[in-house]
């Protein structure tokens, strides 16, 4: 499925950024960041945070042919790495020379302490960078301040970080080694009597965040996307079952990878302490699954049931953000007539009510004898849609509850009734690992909403206005997504563990297969 | 409450007049003109009522068995012009009747119940009630005391509590009550999921805070937040309350609602209950002889001898050392209860009320030219430490008078419901008088004498007192502080609003004035918690459940439970199966049990008396020492654990300044009979950081 090309990353490959904290590197076996650094593919890796020459051994080892960032050590006085970027030539150390067009740069520093030195060497021309396209300023331990009892923010360096930035033509994104992976703010910071606009993006140091490996996705334009996953879904503690020890275990058997653990036989692992027939096949199925990217089911139990023997319908929301306001979008598709339907609110974005109202209507003119799935309805679409409907149209808050609502990423992960590829338990990403090709919109949740919100505070400008077509588009492709989920299980494998699986529709009690 | 349906009524009284009590007290130098010893009298207040059928309509005031007391009346006309209302008058005035008999109204008027009091509907989406209390206990006691009233009335209301106890038929109770009863800490909990209370929140036409006085402090900043963050709820689904606070006498009563509630509030403070006349004793503890070898054990030995040398210590003004309160006020409360007159001790701890308990007991044994030894007298301690089981049951068995004393913390200062009692006796003074006219104010049953006896202890404040009598009597009371301007508190629970419904303009003067509001909204932006602007919305987007994060009595939101250790027989010391003791929090297991604290549970009644001879440890002691020729009391000791779970850090981690982890002291308990594990019972989801 095709998208616009302008929709893509203004079509250039972007610089992928992957980020270790060094506490997380102390913890997680060497086999798992390798894997890492091949799932991610990234074009560098950065350890943020504290000094930590261990760290920066251990990351040097597991991807040695990229560079590594981690300029705390200041390696032979170098307090200030600079590196440039292009989609043709990749990643290269910049010399002290004018760089070429359509080149990304990215200058990592030693401490904060060095941003004026920085400034200076940028102010003379000392060093260059590219002026068409963004120029990433990498501060390892940059920490955002906060004071509840003078209700109020500090951000180190905050001068430096504007003169920087207001110094050079090209957009200047800061990457802030201390602040959570998925942190993004546009501080305004004065500078000369006006302020100057200076996004800063977290990397994610610390493990007091959760233990993060995260990619940050840094477009020319000065975009910045992150993605986080929990390092414990790489290496063989990916393989559902295998804890800490287990894993230890395991490795000091010559196990590496999934692969060398699905190689092991059942007995071997069940040799195990802590490890029964049951987890032993678990474990055994995870890796099956891991290494053909095709989902296993585990239990007896479907996900629906439906009325009639249509396929269920795929729905999807949007809305402002996590305390929303208004459901903007709702989108569904029917895979029996291959139809996609949406709703979305394009003009007046504070009432909440005509959006839904049309969306109420038609479905329950139409459906309401369809079953419906979504991936995480039950905490999501479902109280959000039934919220508004008790506020504005409480008169379909009935008919609404008549319709069969089910949720599949309950069903498959939360209940355990299933095991699926994909690194995290995201939409996307579930999809992507059973094949799903996506429409390409290159849009991220967050992002959605941020532009919606965007619209909200200036409904009538012209430039809040958010591109329909591509929020349509990225509406629909969640719920094609999800259509290819539910397709994947109906028609996957099923290898009865035990009954434990839960929730869903009743199906036949399966027996324990033990012997 | 303005019935006494207690069975107490039948007993047998006896006097309680100040003079007959000292002049029995077995102490030969103790004389109502004794120069430690002041009694001053108050007068009877009559009671000052109006016909219930010149406030209430015929439906209500056919069946109201009582004439309304003044306050009442003119609360529930104040109501009725829908203003907000604060009652300021004593224990037992009749508040409950107010709000109660408020929510009888709106019920009627919203056509929920049909004029002759059953159903119009099943369903009730027209008028909801929610009562809020400081105490669990308080809440059982209010609910049935609102059921008892309503079938009294003949009316068909649906009173449900919804708390940390509520385990079955949540979601019936949300969906059907008419009026909830919860607490502020539940309260706040469950704002997060309002939308499954919508049709409450909806109809909600009336919320009642109970001993309002109580909130001050840190607990009060929250409450004021909590109760802010309601009204924006309830205001989202359509509800518009009217408040009643009910309060014991603070010095701002208006002031300290009107913070609270965030709204105007009339003040209704002449009361019209009766109470009969009361003595007030001041009693000074008798000097302590310094020839004599007063040794801690030998001191609760109660020999009191008449040897000529203490009347010459008399003549002394300045007194070096007395005898402290913790060992004067038990041999008082002793005598009372001792005499049959039910009597409250107001101890400053929980540990004294158990020791109390013990001295009362042997200052009994002790002097048996005054006391039937033969006999025993029913008392108990009681505090908050105690299971829910044994508190129920001392209270029930205080109010049938199977007990005749109890020997309690500030957890009975309020208006639970023991029945009534004659005198109180105070340990010590409690350090304001708003607390201490509301301990005394606990005695006494319609028109019949009470009395207070204030043992002042050894302290400067308490020795002012004695002296100057008319510090108590002639000065206000204090006022309750509630300060809501702390920043702190503030953005905790900006962060819970926005979670709950996403801030916008419409808050500004609502929920906060416009730059706290605009400040507080850009340091979390900032700081990355919130998501957004004012001037459309705010949304919360930081690690789930920022309500938790708000901590109403500033600890530390872990408890540890007490249980004895494997290796203790129970039989040998006399302990129950199971200790039913209430799980602590952090700061006070540290505290009370360490390796080496000794502790004094009541030993099961039928093993009290082998108990009584034998004398309390230093609590400081090593349990390997022994004492000579003493036997131990026994006690239960404790070893704080690490906590037993380890969760790896998993979510979205949060930038909030981390608790810090319990020193690990595991120390296997030692030589000791008994000792107590405790073992944590996580109450929040706190990340712990594994180290490997």
């Amino acid at each position: 499925m095709a998208g616009h090309p302008e929709w893509n990353t203004d079509g250039d490959a972007p610089l992928e950024l992957l980020t270790l904290p060094a506490s997380t590197l102390d913890r997680v076996a060497q086999p798992a960041v390798r894997d890492a650094v091949q799932y991610f593919s990234p074009d560098l890796v950065t350890i943020p945070g504290a000094r930590n020459p261990t760290a920066y051994a251990t990351a040097r080892d597991a991807a040695p042919d990229l560079p590594v960032i981690h300029p705390q050590l200041g390696h032979g006085a170098e307090h200030i790495h600079h590196y440039r970027y292009s989609p043709d030539a990749g990643v290269h150390e910049a010399p002290h020379v004018a760089p070429p067009p359509g080149t990304i740069d990215l200058i990592a520093v030693q401490s904060g302490d060095v941003l004026s030195q920085l400034k200076t060497q940028l102010s003379s021309g000392e060093r260059q960078t590219g002026t068409e396209s963004a120029t990433l300023l990498l501060v390892p331990q940059l920490t955002v301040d906060w004071d509840t009892t003078t209700l109020s923010t500090s951000l180190p360096y905050a001068e430096q970080l504007a003169a920087i930035s207001a110094t050079l033509p090209e957009p200047v994104s800061v990457l802030a080694g201390g602040q959570p992976a998925e942190y993004y703010h546009e501080w305004s910071l004065p500078h000369n009597h006006s302020s100057v606009r200076v996004p800063i993006t977290g990397l994610g140091a610390s493990e007091q965040h959760g233990s993060m490996f995260a990619q940050h996705t840094c477009t020319a334009r000065g975009t910045v996307a992150a993605e986080a996953v929990d390092a414990d879904r790489f290496g063989i503690r990916a393989l559902n079952g295998v804890g800490q020890s287990t894993s230890q275990r395991l490795r000091s058997q010559g196990c590496q990878t999934t692969s060398d653990v699905q190689n092991l036989a059942i007995s071997t692992l069940t040799d195990l302490p802590g490890i029964g027939q049951t987890t032993a096949e678990k474990i055994h199925a995870h890796a099956d699954v891991i290494d053909s990217g095709e989902p296993i089911v585990l239990t007896n139990k479907t996900p629906i049931k439906t009325r009639d023997d249509r396929p269920p319908l795929c729905l999807d929301i949007e809305t402002d953000g996590l305390s929303p306001t208004i459901i903007w979008q709702l989108g569904v598709y029917d895979p029996a007539t291959d139809n996609y339907q949406a709703f979305i609110e394009k003009q007046h974005p504070n009432d909440p009510k005509p959006v839904l109202e049309a969306f109420i209507t038609w479905f329950i003119a139409n459906h309401r004898d369809r079953t419906v799935i979504a991936w995480n309805g039950y905490k999501f679409d479902y109280p959000h849609i039934t919220q508004f409907l008790k506020h504005h149209l409480p008169e379909y808050v009935d008919a609404w509850n008549d319709i069969w609502t089910y949720d599949l990423y309950k069903w498959a992960v939360r209940d355990g009734n299933a095991l699926l590829p994909g690194r995290t338990n995201k939409l996307d990403h579930v999809a992507r690992a059973l094949g799903y090709e996506s429409a390409g919109t290159g849009l991220t949740g967050a992002q959605t909403a941020a532009a919606y919100q965007e619209f909200m505070r200036n409904p009538d400008s012209p430039a809040a206005e958010p591109d329909w077509e591509r929020h349509w588009a990225y509406c629909e492709d969640d719920c094609r997504a999800l259509w290819h989920v539910y397709q994947a299980i109906t028609n996957a494998t099923r290898r009865d563990m035990t009954d434990s699986g839960t929730g869903g529709a009743t199906g036949q009690q399966a027996g324990l297969t033990d012997f | 409450m303005t019935d006494n349906t207690t069975s107490t009524d039948a007993n047998t009284r006896t006097d309680v007049d100040a003079d007959t009590i000292i002049d029995t007290f077995p102490r030969v130098s103790l004389t109502p003109d004794s120069k430690y010893i002041e009694t001053i009298e108050l007068p009877a207040e009559p009671a000052n009522t109006v016909p219930t059928a010149e406030v209430l309509r015929p439906e209500l005031a056919d069946p109201y068995p009582y004439d309304l007391f003044s306050h009442q009346a003119d609360a529930l006309t104040a109501l009725e012009t829908g203003d907000n209302v604060a009652v300021t008058t004593s224990t037992s005035s009749g508040k409950t009747h107010i709000y109660g008999l408020q929510i009888a109204r709106n019920l009627l008027d919203a056509g929920v119940l049909n004029p002759d009091g059953t159903r119009a509907s099943d369903q009730n989406a027209a008028s909801t009630a929610l009562c809020v209390y400081p105490m669990k206990a308080l809440t059982k006691d209010q609910h049935e005391a609102l059921d008892e009233l309503y079938d009294q009335l003949g009316l068909d209301i649906r009173v449900e509590i919804y708390d940390g106890d509520t385990t079955d038929g949540r979601r019936a109770i949300r969906e059907q009550a008419d009026v909830i009863l919860t607490n502020f800490a539940g309260l706040n909990v469950y704002l997060e999921h309002h939308d499954k209370w919508s049709r409450f929140y909806s109809a909600l036409d009336l919320v009642a805070i109970d001993e309002s006085h109580t909130y001050t402090g840190v607990e009060g900043m929250h409450v004021a937040w909590i109760l802010r963050r309601m009204q924006r709820v309830a205001d989202y689904w359509g509800g518009d309350p009217q408040y009643v606070l009910t309060s014991a006498t603070i010095g701002n009563p208006k002031d300290h609602s009107e913070e609270i509630i965030n709204a105007p509030v009339t003040v209704i403070d002449d009361d019209g209950s009766p109470h009969g006349p009361r003595d007030v004793i001041l009693w000074n503890p008798p000097p302590r002889d310094k020839t004599r070898d007063s040794t801690p054990e030998k001191e609760s030995f109660d020999i009191d001898i008449d040897d000529g040398t203490q009347s010459e210590k008399d003549d002394v003004e300045f007194v070096a050392e007395r005898v402290p309160a913790s060992v004067e006020a038990p041999k008082v409360f002793n005598h009372l209860t001792s005499r049959d007159i039910r009597t409250l001790l107001f101890c400053e701890s929980r540990k004294l009320t158990e020791l109390s308990i013990k001295r009362a007991d042997e200052h009994r044994q002790n002097n048996p030219r005054e006391y039937d030894r033969s006999t025993t007298v029913g008392r108990e301690a009681y505090n908050a430490g105690l299971g829910r089981r044994t508190r129920h049951s001392r209270e029930h068995q205080f109010k049938t008078d199977v007990l005749t004393g109890l020997a309690t913390t500030s957890a009975l200062e309020l208006g639970i419901d023991i029945g009534s009692l004659d005198a109180t006796v105070l340990m010590g003074y409690p350090g304001q008088r708003q607390s201490f006219w509301q301990r005394i104010g606990r005695a006494g049953r319609e028109a019949s004498r009470s009395l207070a006896v204030l043992v002042g202890d050894h302290r400067t404040l308490d020795q002012y007192i004695l002296t100057h009598p008319e510090y108590l009597l002639e000065n206000d009371v204090e006022d309750a502080v509630v300060d809501i301007s702390n920043n702190s508190v503030f953005a905790t629970h900006v962060l819970a609003a926005s979670d709950e419904i996403a801030l916008d303009e419409s808050d500004i003067d609502t929920f906060a004035d416009e730059d706290r509001l605009r400040a507080a909204v850009k340091m979390w932006r900032e700081a990355g918690f919130v998501d957004g602007y004012l001037d459309a919305a705010v949304h919360y987007s930081g690690p789930s459940r920022p309500q938790k994060r708000v901590n109403l009595y500033g600890t530390t939101g872990t408890d540890y439970r007490l249980q004895l250790a494997d290796d203790v027989d129970r039989d040998t010391w006399g302990l129950p199966d199971d200790l039913d003791l209430e799980p602590i929090e952090r700061n006070r297991a540290y505290r009370d049990y360490h390796e080496g604290a000794v502790r004094l549970p009541r030993a099961a009644s039928s093993s009290r008396s082998s108990t009584s001879t034998k004398t309390a440890r230093n609590p400081l002691s090593n349990s390997n020492r022994s004492t000579a020729s003493t036997t131990h009391v026994p006690a239960t000791k404790s070893t704080s654990s690490t906590p037993t779970q380890n969760n790896p850090v998993k979510s979205t981690g949060s930038r909030f300044t981390s608790v810090a982890e319990p020193y690990s002291s595991i120390t296997t308990p030692t030589t000791s009979s008994i000792s107590a594990t405790a073992t944590r019972n996580n109450k929040q989801s706190r990340q712990r950081h594994r180290r490997s």
